[in-house]
């Protein structure tokens, strides 16, 4: 057996292991399942539509939408994870677009980074340039034979 | 004007004037008309002044000989003393006494008798004391003798105003130094004076006739052809005492001269016998001339050289001078000589050194004949003095015969052959003098006449006319000019000036050799260096007027240094040691090898770094600024920890409120 097929079994288990999970949830735990469903959409978006890095910015984000979504879970604890409390506090529109904007947060934080550094990086070649064309000049003048000349 | 008053040279508001021995004060302002040929000028003798005195400056290119200072030391009754021959100025000043009387020139009736005790005599015991110290006077003609009349003898003038016999016409000079041009007849030996002496005896004799239009070579022929005596004397009424007496001092074989201590009792009417050279019963005939003795078959061989050159093939002269004139060894030696000689498509023979050497073996008596023209080895100085002046009448460059003479080492085998000792050292001095300075091409042929004559001046055509003898005096010249410059002018120096300079020094043994001190150019770079070490050389102290001249034209040397800052602290470190006129300085701040090296590989180093930082600059023109994959990772995971940080602060503020 070789490393790929038994990486690829290991996948598919993990995708058993997942959906069975998902299952699960969604007939123990429906209410859980709804709140963290509809605010992980924006995640679930991510992945679906970015091939490349999908899971990745799916995890980055994941944390900022955990963020928002502790007081809405702990309502719906309070109201004992039922069904309707779970679709009353979805029918408040703040609670989704608070999940949705803390997962969005998630990717402009990356995105601001990404943008700063460049920026930066920017920056400090202009800076090195212009150092570059100062050290120029300075030997030009000391050294240049042409300058010899005139003088 | 502190230099000039250390050397005896004072300016005053109305004049220049010169001191001399701390006491002869000439006045440089007051010419005199020319005395025998030289320049003169007033001279005051301030502890007597009474005593007229002249100062003669003799030109540059006509300097005394190099044994001039043994000459003016030499004192004799009815000799124009010399009282002073000095060189302590910069430039050579001989002060003697004004003649009381007229010079014989200007004429006058003279009898055998008043010729013997007035002329023959005195002028005759002057020569005995010049042959005791080993001299020549050789300018014994009637405007350097002076008459102040009665019955008192004449008055010989001086003979260091000029290169020996230079001014002597052709008349008064024997046939073996007539036949040179002025500057090639040497200082010959005193028998040549006493040839001198007869021919200006039989000059005043015959009545003291104007010799001034006297065409240069044109009594050679008849003088080669009848002999110098019957030329010259030959129609003269003179006496049974007195004609043997002149045909003796005329004699055209100086052997057969008499000497000056012979002549000393002349008046005494003591007889003299003519020895006769050998004369040919058949003559040989040379063209169309009928020759008859071996001194004018060897002056007629340099003439018609076809017609000698085919008589020498065919063994004619040999047989002649074997048979005619007695001379077999010589004869002998000739035809070893014409076996060997080859003959130029002209008919005449090919090499000039082989016809210079049969003529030395004809007539040892000759002076040396290369080319077209004849000298004395001795006269070699003076005679390059005059040709590189451009002012020689020879025919032909004497400069490319004295050249080919030295390269080809002929000189020593003239004086193998030559019967005039003292040319035969002439020969050897020349030789020397040769080697000392290096003279290998034409060019540097220049050099000689400076290492054989020590009173020759620089002869810079910018200072000819100040007969500048010494280098001191050359370097305050240099140092006191004005700054006003020829256009063009390449250098401080010319090539007359170094050469100069570089002998003087070789002559004073302040250097070993001549290339020691001897630059190959004139350039301003060049004549620094040398003037630097001449400076240190004589110790002349600061040179401010020269430094200040050097200072503009040196600065293209400071462009060998590539580092601007350099150049400029370099500019003004030389610019510092001008103005105190040290030029050793100047030349170390300019010539100084090592940190040459450095400032090179400074820039080495320089252009090494401006290569690698344009290349950086390039490389930066074109980098992407976009963020590289694993940074982007560590953006993820640095957004990721804030998003924990996020929902760890969430959770804890759901737990606390």
């Amino acid at each position: 057996m070789t490393a790929s097929a038994a990486k690829g079994q290991r996948g598919s288990l993990t995708k058993w292991i997942n959906g069975l999970a998902c299952g699960a949830a969604l007939a123990w735990l429906p209410g859980y399942s709804l709140l963290i469903g509809v605010l992980l959409i924006p995640l679930i978006a991510v992945c679906l539509l970015d091939n490349n890095r999908g899971e990745v910015m799916a995890r980055m984000m994941m944390p900022y939408a955990f963020a928002a979504l502790v007081h809405p879970f702990h309502m719906l604890w309070n109201a004992d994870g039922s069904m309707d409390a779970a679709v009353m506090l979805l029918m408040n529109p703040m609670t989704s677009v608070v999940g949705w904007c803390a997962a969005g947060g998630g990717w402009f934080v990356f995105e601001v980074a990404i943008l700063g550094v460049k920026l930066t990086r920017q920056f400090q070649v202009r800076q090195r340039k212009a150092t570059i064309a100062k050290e120029l000049a300075t030997l030009a003048e000391e050294w240049d034979e042409q300058a010899a000349e005139r003088s | 004007m502190a230099e000039a008053d250390e050397v005896g040279q004072t300016e005053t508001d109305d004049g220049r004037s010169l001191t001399i021995d701390g006491r002869y004060v000439i006045d440089l302002d007051q010419k005199l008309p020319d005395f025998v040929n030289c320049p003169a000028y007033h001279v005051k003798d301030t502890v007597s002044p009474t005593a007229e005195l002249l100062a003669l400056a003799p030109a540059a290119l006509l300097p005394p000989h190099a044994g001039a200072a043994v000459i003016a030391k030499i004192r004799a009754p009815n000799l124009l003393p010399v009282r002073s021959f000095s060189d302590a100025t910069g430039s050579l000043w001989i002060l003697c006494d004004a003649p009381s009387g007229n010079p014989l020139s200007e004429g006058g009736t003279w009898t055998e008798t008043s010729v013997l005790e007035r002329v023959i005599v005195p002028i005759a015991s002057i020569l005995h004391a010049y042959n005791e110290a080993g001299v020549t006077h050789r300018a014994i003609r009637p405007d350097n003798v002076f008459d102040s009349g009665g019955r008192s003898a004449v008055c010989l003038g001086p003979a260091i105003t000029a290169p020996p016999a230079y001014f002597q016409p052709d008349r008064f000079e024997p046939l073996t130094s007539a036949l040179c041009e002025p500057a090639g007849r040497g200082s010959g030996s005193i028998v040549d004076d006493i040839f001198a002496l007869g021919a200006l005896a039989a000059w005043l004799l015959g009545g003291c006739t104007p010799y001034r239009d006297d065409v240069p070579g044109g009594l050679l022929e008849e003088r080669f052809q009848k002999g110098s005596f019957a030329v010259l004397a030959g129609h003269l009424p003179l006496s049974q005492d007195v004609a043997p007496l002149l045909a003796a001092m005329l004699s055209d074989d100086p052997a057969a001269r008499p000497s000056p201590r012979d002549l000393l009792h002349a008046a005494d009417h003591k007889g003299y016998v003519v020895r006769r050279s050998s004369v040919a019963t058949a003559p040989i005939m040379l063209g169309a001339v009928r020759i008859k003795t071996a001194r004018a078959l060897a002056w007629y061989a340099a003439r018609y050289r076809k017609e000698f050159a085919s008589l020498l093939v065919r063994g004619v002269i040999e047989r002649w001078m074997s048979y005619e004139l007695g001379m077999p060894q010589a004869a002998a030696r000739l035809a070893l000589l014409a076996r060997d000689a080859t003959l130029a498509e002209d008919g005449t023979l090919a090499s000039s050194a082989t016809l210079m050497e049969i003529i030395s073996v004809i007539d040892p008596a000759m002076p040396l004949c290369w080319g077209e023209i004849w000298f004395w080895p001795d006269a070699i100085g003076q005679l390059l003095t005059t040709a590189l002046a451009g002012k020689s009448t020879a025919s032909v460059d004497p400069t490319t015969a004295v050249f080919e003479l030295i390269r080809t080492g002929r000189l020593d085998k003239f004086a193998l052959v030559t019967t005039v000792p003292a040319q035969a050292a002439a020969c050897a001095v020349v030789q020397k003098a040769a080697r000392q300075v290096s003279i290998e091409n034409l060019s540097d042929l220049d050099r000689l006449p400076y290492v054989l004559n020590p009173y020759l001046p620089c002869l810079s055509p910018r200072c000819q006319n100040d007969r500048l003898i010494a280098t001191w005096a050359l370097l305050q010249w240099l140092n006191a000019g004005e700054d006003t410059e020829i256009s063009g002018t390449t250098a401080l120096l010319d090539r007359q000036m170094t050469t100069f300079m570089a002998i003087a020094a070789l002559r004073s043994r302040l250097v070993e050799t001549f290339s020691d001190l001897a630059i190959s150019k004139n350039s301003w770079a060049l004549d620094l260096a040398f003037l630097a070490k001449l400076q240190h050389l004589y110790m002349t102290g600061p040179l401010k007027g020269i430094g200040r001249k050097l200072l503009p034209h040196l600065t293209p040397e400071l462009k060998r240094w590539r580092s601007r800052s350099t150049r400029t602290a370099r500019g003004e470190q030389l610019a510092v040691a001008a103005g105190e006129g040290d030029l050793g300085l100047m030349q170390k701040i300019l010539a100084d090898p090592q940190a040459l090296r450095r400032d090179q590989a400074a820039y080495n180093a320089a252009r090494k770094l401006e290569s690698k930082l344009k290349a950086e600059s390039a490389r930066l023109d074109h980098q992407d600024t976009d963020v590289p994959l694993p940074m982007r990772n560590e953006m993820i995971r640095l957004a990721t920890a804030v998003g924990v940080v996020c929902a760890i602060g969430s959770l804890c503020a759901e737990i606390v409120l």
